[in-house]
């Protein structure tokens, strides 16, 4: 072995060595939240009624979005309903459970809700991530309910809501204009964004427990998803989806790289295709396409770069960071 | 409606000086040993049995594990004390609710060290038994694809007692118990842990030298 040689190896010892502190010093600095239950599934999503779920949307006036997914089923049987609070920092709520529908009663029995909260104000290091918490009785919430074209009105306990049929917002959208396919990545961005509500530790310290292990999550619809980290000291987690659906007649398939230091400082990279097809009978909206991202990371979160769209039909476009992620459809569906 | 909800979002209670206190202690242990006059070696290797039991705020979890320790003293009164165990919870309790840890979780290990000084005390036909206190550390990772990994990274003071019957002149019989109390854990600061209660014991083959 040559002189140089040797010393390349002391080079990587030492190097190696540092990993080794840096990945001890991040254990003692890191905080995951409190010890799981035993036995405690990483995704406990047990959805019914998948095939014919509709979704309903709305909009409120601070920008957050609301979206309800409820699984088909005959009237008095129960099946799967998933409800999304969605804030314009991509952070939010997600209410999971079953729901029966008597008559003009809904009645909404949630189980278990994840929750991504902003703590930006935190190091990496020692923010808790995504949570959840299951109910040991379910949450039960109770609504006369009525659908007319399109539009479900719920009266509750707390006021009224109207939510609109997902797929008549996202058909008012233009494809063909810079405008529009902003729009469609926020749309798009609403299935990856309720994964991550729905990734334990995500966004923060507890993505330590996917180093080396992945972890797999059910599409709320259909398909599924992993995720992996495979270094602690320069993260890098990897997402892919496989037929990942969360939304009727929205699925992704392809990855997400993130690779930062310590500090959050990195890139967002990797490949997505998505497709946008609009179930209903007769819809005829449909687009499709390659999703790339090129996204510098500060602090954990997007601070430059953007998307790279190129549809099925050839055309290619730029899309910033800061529209697509602003998760904010009141220009699309006002708030009533 | 009783519901029941874990707020993980507490901010963090910190406590340096503990921490700092620990740190110092195992160094003046460390230097207590360097003044021994003679130094005796004594190191022995055991099939072990561990129980954890760690208290959180919402829960009590039990792990009962078989491992196998390696136990050094160094001194001759004054012993400088060590214990590396590795170990394998087989067994886990939450609440009473018992868990066959191969059911659920893969891979399931667990590690400890101990570091501290000690009295020897030496007893008639050249049987000994040795008493230590010291940092305590303890590490374990239940890990799994479809469960949430359960792990944990704390620190206390532990005790370590010891016992020597000699088969010759070099080598020993003897069997040990080590038991150790934690208040911190680096990994689980928000919603913390109360307390950690650590015992291992086993029976313990041991190479003396240095004599």
């Amino acid at each position: 072995m040559s002189r140089w040689t040797e010393r390349l190896g002391f080079f990587e010892s030492i190097r190696r060595f540092r990993c080794a502190a840096l990945a001890a010093l991040v254990l003692l600095g890191c905080n995951v939240g409190g010890y799981p239950d035993l036995g405690s599934e990483l995704d406990n999503l047990a959805f019914t009624g998948s095939k014919n779920a509709t979704a309903w949307m709305r909009t409120l006036a601070d920008g957050s979005s609301e979206l309800l997914v409820l699984g088909a089923a005959p009237e008095g049987r129960t099946a799967g309903f998933v409800l999304v609070t969605m804030r314009t920092d991509s952070t939010g709520t997600i209410l999971a459970g079953e729901y029966t529908h008597r008559a003009a009663t809904l009645v909404l029995s949630a189980t278990s809700e994840y929750t991504k909260t902003a703590e930006f104000d935190r190091p990496p290091s020692g923010r808790t991530g995504s949570t959840r918490t299951d109910f040991e009785t379910p949450e039960e919430m109770r609504f006369t309910l009525e659908e007319t074209d399109g539009r479900l009105r719920l009266d509750g306990d707390d006021g009224t809501a109207v939510m609109i049929d997902l797929w008549e917002v996202v058909s008012a959208i233009d494809p063909s204009t810079q405008a529009g396919m902003e729009m469609i990545a926020r749309v798009y961005n609403l299935s990856t964004v309720s994964l991550q509500m729905r990734i334990p530790g995500f966004g923060g310290a507890g993505l330590l427990q996917y180093l080396n292990e992945p972890g797999e999550f059910v599409g709320v619809l259909g398909g599924r998803a992993t995720i992996e980290m495979s270094s602690p000291t320069e993260p890098r987690a990897e997402i892919l989806f496989f037929d990942y659906k969360d939304f009727p007649g929205m699925v992704l398939d392809g990855d997400q790289i993130s690779k930062t230091d310590m500090s959050g400082e990195g890139t967002l990279t990797g490949t997505v295709r998505f497709s946008m097809n609009d179930p209903r009978e007769g819809g005829t909206f449909h687009v499709a396409g390659d999703l790339t991202y090129r996204l510098g990371l500060t602090n954990g979160r997007s601070s430059s770069g953007g998307y790279t769209v190129i549809m099925d039909d050839g055309a290619d476009w730029e899309i910033a960071y800061d529209t697509a992620e602003t998760l904010d459809f009141r220009s699309l569906l006002p708030p009533e | 409606m009783s519901v029941r909800r874990r707020d993980l979002r507490r901010d963090a209670v910190r406590r340096p000086p503990a921490r700092i206190g620990i740190t110092l202690g195992s160094l003046c242990c460390l230097l207590l040993t360097l003044r021994a006059e003679a130094v005796e070696i004594d190191q022995g290797l055991s099939p072990v049995l561990h129980s954890s039991t760690l208290v959180s705020v919402e829960s009590t979890y039990e792990f009962i594990a078989p491992g196998v320790s390696w136990g050094l003293s160094a001194g001759h009164r004054i012993n400088f004390v060590s214990r590396l165990t590795a170990f394998f919870p087989a067994a886990l309790f939450q609440d009473g609710h018992y868990f066959h840890a191969r059911d659920y979780y893969d891979p399931i290990v667990g590690g400890e060290a101990l570091l501290g000084a000690g009295v020897a005390l030496a007893l008639p036909d050249d049987q000994r038994a040795a008493l230590g206190l010291g940092a305590h550390l303890n590490g374990q990772k239940l890990g799994s694809a479809r469960y949430e990994t359960f792990y944990s990274l704390t620190l206390g003071v532990g005790i370590d007692a010891r016992y020597r019957y000699p088969l010759s002149r070099s080598l020993a019989m003897g069997a040990f118990i080590a038991s150790a109390v934690h208040f911190m854990d680096f990994i689980h600061d928000a919603d913390g842990l109360r307390y950690g209660v650590f015992i291992c014991g086993g029976i313990t083959l041991a190479l003396r030298t240095g004599r």
